[in-house]
């Protein structure tokens, strides 16, 4: 009896047993999709199963790309090109992800206060699209035609049949407010069932999972200093960093892509009642649990005063949002100093 | 209650013990490497280098691509590309010193050419430095 009890307590220490494994910290970055480099970090026993679910999530993240891919066609799939040149002349069938990104960012801009961030914007967006590859400003008349044809209420939705039709053919969706969000939101779901201690960054669209498996309790995520603001320490870019675990951080800036004309720089957010690029902000980070929800709101607050976006962020349980005002000063919702660099937080 | 033998076999236990965490201890100091340049071209690795000496990289890929990489003494930055926004360029250099102040933190990036260069650093103490 004793002797089997030894042999047992012998095996037990030969075989590896998962509490006592370490686990280490894997990264992988990966290109081609959503026009940005997708980082995915994970704790995990090997490397070798870190890949796996590597793999297994790039595969999503492919089929969401090109679901969502406004410039380019795959055979079979009714993705956002096909819906742009097909639903304005019949309803056109999608695929359920299609389906939800569009009901939801919908559902969302028909709330008081949420109506800037406007899915069916595309034809606007394209001219400033077009505008920025050339390096000139778009044609205003253009802007003032196309700006007719981007009413949300012409975009019909049948959830019956998954289908959607343009009532107005001139209509064209462009899903760059929230398409990242809501992929991250979709990966979220594999990623907390085969490693959940994972970070995720879709370009500036980060989302945070379970702590750490290295003694720290929450992940470190930076955000980057629009130029000419000054940064958290000498010699770096940071402008803040967040300390968090299941959290979504989202930024929106103007810094990131825009083209410069006659000295006076021209981003990508636009303004749909302007049809001209906001000037309110220079930077909003919005921290929230949903991705979605984060990617909407980094959106809508850059195009809103900051009075407007700090009553907003503050209506709304559990969001925050970091701002850099136009003339350069940084400010943040209180609910986002326990997780702030800059007032005292960190990974323990 | 217990004999010689259930004590030899005890120690030996022990012993055994002792062997298989010293063995995990040395393999655990042996993964973690302290200055590497690893580079990787459209999700590959491309090549391996020490840091130390000076010296250039040319990261040639079979669609035209090409990426200049210049190793510095402790660390790199990217020299040239033909990539059509320069950003990597502009990302400037990567050290032992100063990447935990960077955003991109150990590494370059070039988004066009899906070239992605980085330190690869020892786990620093430091548990505050950002993960991204």
């Amino acid at each position: 009896m004793k002797r089997l009890f030894s042999l047992l307590l012998v095996l037990l220490m030969i075989f590896p047993h998962p509490i006592a494994m370490a686990e280490t910290k894997y990264s992988r970055n990966i290109f081609g999709y959503f026009d940005t480099v997708i980082s995915l970090m994970g704790y995990t026993d090997s490397q070798e199963e870190f890949d796996r679910v590597c793999d297994e999530a790039a595969q999503q993240l492919k089929y969401l790309h090109q679901l969502f891919d406004g410039y380019n066609s795959y055979p079979g799939l009714h993705n956002l090109w096909y819906v742009n040149r097909h639903a304005g002349s019949s309803p056109v069938q999608v695929d359920q992800p299609f389906f939800d990104l569009l009901s939801k960012a919908k559902e969302m801009q028909s709330k008081p206060g949420y109506e800037k961030v406007n899915i069916a914007m595309g034809a606007v967006l394209v001219l400033w699209h077009e505008a920025r590859e050339e390096g000139v400003l778009p044609d205003a008349k253009a802007l003032e035609e196309a700006s007719r044809h981007t009413d949300i209420s012409q975009v019909i939705l049948d959830e019956e049949n998954r289908t959607v039709y343009f009532a107005d053919p001139l209509i064209r969706l462009d899903l760059g407010a929230v398409a990242k969000g809501y992929a991250a939101d979709y990966v979220k779901a594999l990623l907390e069932e085969k490693m959940p201690s994972f970070l995720i960054s879709l370009g500036g669209n980060v989302y945070a999972g379970d702590a750490p498996l290295d003694g720290r309790k929450r992940w470190g995520v930076s955000v980057q200093c629009p130029d000419g603001v000054p940064p958290i320490q000498f010699g770096s870019d940071m402008l803040e960093v967040f300390y968090t675990t299941r959290m979504s951080l989202v930024t929106s800036g103007d810094y990131q892509r825009y083209m410069e004309v006659d000295g006076v720089r021209y981003h990508h957010i636009i303004d749909p009642d302007t049809c001209m690029p906001a000037t309110h902000l220079r930077a909003v980070t919005i921290v929230c649990e949903s991705g979605f929800l984060a990617d909407y709101l980094s959106t809508l607050l850059f195009l809103l005063p900051y009075e407007d976006g700090i009553a907003l962020i503050n209506s709304i349980p559990d969001a925050g949002a970091l701002f850099v005002l136009s003339d350069g000063s940084v400010t943040m919702s209180e609910d986002l100093y326990p997780m702030a660099y800059t007032h005292g937080a960190g990974a323990r | 209650m217990f004999k010689k033998k259930d004590l030899l076999l005890f120690l030996l236990v022990l012993a055994l013990a002792g062997v298989l965490f010293l063995l995990q201890y040395i393999n655990a100091k042996n993964t973690t490497v302290l200055g590497i340049v690893r580079i990787w071209a459209d999700g590959k690795i491309y090549r391996e280098a020490a840091l130390g000496k000076e010296e250039t990289i040319v990261i040639r890929q079979d669609n035209g691509c090409e990426n200049v990489v210049r190793l510095t003494e402790n660390g790199f930055f990217m020299e040239s590309a033909n990539c059509h926004n320069q950003l990597c360029i502009g990302q400037g250099e990567v050290t032992t010193e100063n990447y935990p102040l960077r955003s991109l933190g150990t590494h370059v990036l070039c988004l066009p050419n899906r070239v992605d260069v980085e330190l690869v650093v020892e786990n620093s103490t430091d548990m505050d430095i950002p993960d991204i």
